[in-house]
């Protein structure tokens, strides 16, 4: 899967078609990245990556770079263009 | 459009929707749970929205029924939050958005269509408050009755009451679910999506309208509850969190197997914000290792008097007290009578709230300040006086053998390691630091200690996922040895 998975998730789950992923993208930058949402994105990836995110990870997902590192460590093949 | 949901709101609400968990109504309870405080019910957010758009249609007549509603919580509103109200029109209905601060809480957006057919409705029913473990709720299904009191409805929501009366005791009955049932007592309401089909209504059964339920999916590593709801007229899908319990601290049992006997005997400690959390796990350390301790509250009678129930039947001496580090009496240390305190600990805080905003939100900086700045500083001026130059003209007591009253200031590790929302926490801390170096330069017989703490769990850092920090115990048994250890010299120590 490529980045453009995620995006879509991201989007999907934010409500917002306008969002271009970058591995800096944390939570000021996107309007309804808050805590609940958070949630809502984790149990989405999950259902699309089809992995496991442990509760730890939960907490380090604190912008996109960090949360593609996760999920390429849990063999996602998943890639910055 | 601004309002400030008081108590006496929500009670009304609660009794119009049945909706009666202690998140919304216990002020005391709510302030350890998640948000720190009362939360205003989503639904009546919802409602009060609803009905102010409805309120001020701008033209044409006032629409007969609703055809779909949904609802998001993003962030609470608290109990004497300013909300702001923005309406906006669509084609087929509005949206609205709730605010605090800037910062987005709630969108709710409606659809109206034709007139659907209506009924009477009896009386709300009690409900019981379901305390349910999270796995029982996988697969768990049952059925709310309706009920509407329309003379309470006509009040509260005056231009909604010409809504429906099923679809707004089917609202109602949301919230009632959530809150009431399943989750129950741990719950946040996280989204309601409802539908109102044109078809109108089911015909009346002699058993009475109900709003059935089915839990449909479960994720216990996220806390996540969805349910799917039908009524009469009506399909929904409802999403919920398990919210955390207030944390629990060890028991004396528990933290005995840390501490070597003896090894706070003849420590008598003040423990300021006693009652909970860090204070709490002093009060319990002290004692294990033989020393007094006098704890105090502000809101947290009942906690404080079941530590000091636990003390006492270990053997131990302990005592506590009600006090408001921020009220103007707060200097006044006759509660004390003749118990001179050895060493200060100063936990007292108020909610630890985070909020993204983009400017420097200097009302919460005052309001940490007046805690961990003025009422420390108070503090420990009059403790001084109190124990070291014997001012208060009460019984002499036994006075530090050593001239040395002892303090703990607890910091932060958000001033080495900024996150976002906590820059006035860590600055209200950081302040503090400084005044912890200004009293121990004024004053020679003062050894304080101030040590920037780590993420600990208590009430303050529970979280919706994963663990909110680590074990306090060890971290605070190091810091008494620490304290005791300082050396003779005046001045701070970190």
């Amino acid at each position: 899967m490529s980045i453009d998975t995620l995006t879509d998730i991201f989007r999907d789950v934010f409500e917002d078609d306008s969002i271009a992923l970058r591995p800096e993208t944390q939570p000021r930058d996107i309007k309804k990245w808050n805590s609940l949402n958070h949630i809502n994105l984790m149990i989405a990836i999950e259902g699309a990556f089809g992995v496991t995110i442990l509760p730890q990870e939960v907490e380090r997902a604190r912008d996109v770079g960090e949360l593609v590192r996760i999920l390429q460590g849990k063999g996602c093949d998943i890639a910055w263009p | 459009m601004i309002r400030r949901f008081t108590l006496a709101d929500q009670a009304a609400f609660a009794a119009l929707s049945g909706d009666a968990n202690p998140l919304h109504l216990d002020p005391a309870l709510a302030r350890r749970l998640l948000f720190g405080g009362l939360v205003v019910h989503g639904v009546h957010a919802v409602l009060w929205a609803l009905d102010r758009a409805l309120g001020q249609n701008p033209a044409g007549p006032p629409p007969t029924a609703l055809a779909t509603l949904t609802a998001t919580f993003h962030r609470p509103v608290m109990v004497g939050d300013a909300v702001e109200l923005t309406i906006g029109r669509t084609d087929s209905g509005l949206t609205a958005t709730l605010c605090c601060e800037g910062v987005e809480c709630a969108q709710v957006e409606a659809s109206f269509g034709p007139g659907r057919s209506d009924r009477d409705l009896p009386p709300l029913p009690p409900v019981v408050c379901r305390d349910r473990g999270l796995a029982e709720l996988a697969g768990a299904s049952g059925h709310l009755d309706l009920g509407l009191d329309a003379d309470r409805l006509a009040i509260l929501f005056p231009a909604a009451a010409a809504l429906p009366r099923v679809q707004i005791a089917t609202i109602l009955a949301s919230t009632r679910l959530v809150g009431m049932e399943a989750p129950g007592l741990h719950s946040i309401f996280n989204s309601l999506r409802l539908t109102f089909p044109p078809d109108g209504l089911a015909e009346p059964s002699e058993a009475g309208p109900t709003l059935a339920y089915r839990v449909v999916s479960l994720h216990e590593r996220f806390n996540r509850v969805s349910l799917q709801v039908s009524g009469p007229g009506c399909t929904g899908r409802l999403e919920a969190s398990y919210r955390p319990a207030p944390r629990r601290q060890a028991t004396f049992d528990d933290l005995r197997r840390l501490v070597r006997p003896g090894m706070f005997a003849g420590q008598r400690a003040l423990i300021v914000g006693g009652s909970r959390g860090l204070g709490e796990v002093v009060a319990k350390l002290v004692a294990c290792g033989g020393g007094s301790v006098r704890l105090t509250y502000n809101q947290g009678r009942a906690e404080a008097d079941a530590i000091v129930a636990e003390l006492t039947a270990a053997g131990a001496d302990a005592a506590a007290f009600a006090w408001d580090v921020t009220g103007p009496d707060s200097g006044n240390l006759d509660r004390l009578g003749t118990f001179h305190p050895t060493h200060l600990y100063h936990f007292a805080t108020p909610f630890i709230a985070t909020r993204p905003s983009d400017r420097f939100r200097m009302e919460a900086y005052l309001l940490f300040s007046r805690f961990y700045v003025e009422g420390f500083d108070r503090l420990v001026r009059a403790l001084a006086a109190h124990v070291l130059d014997g001012r208060t003209g009460r019984g002499e007591g036994d006075r530090p053998a050593d001239g040395i009253l002892r303090v703990f200031y607890p910091s932060t590790i958000f001033i080495d390691h900024p996150e976002p929302g906590m820059a006035e926490y860590a600055a209200a801390k950081a302040a503090g630091e400084a005044l912890c170096g200004q009293l121990a330069a004024e004053d020679g017989r003062l050894r304080i200690l101030s040590r920037r703490l780590p993420r600990l769990m208590t009430d303050q850092t529970v979280k919706l996922v994963g663990s909110g920090g680590d074990d306090p115990a060890p971290v605070l048994l190091e810091i008494l040895g620490a304290l005791d250890a300082l050396p003779p010299a005046a001045g701070p120590q970190g």
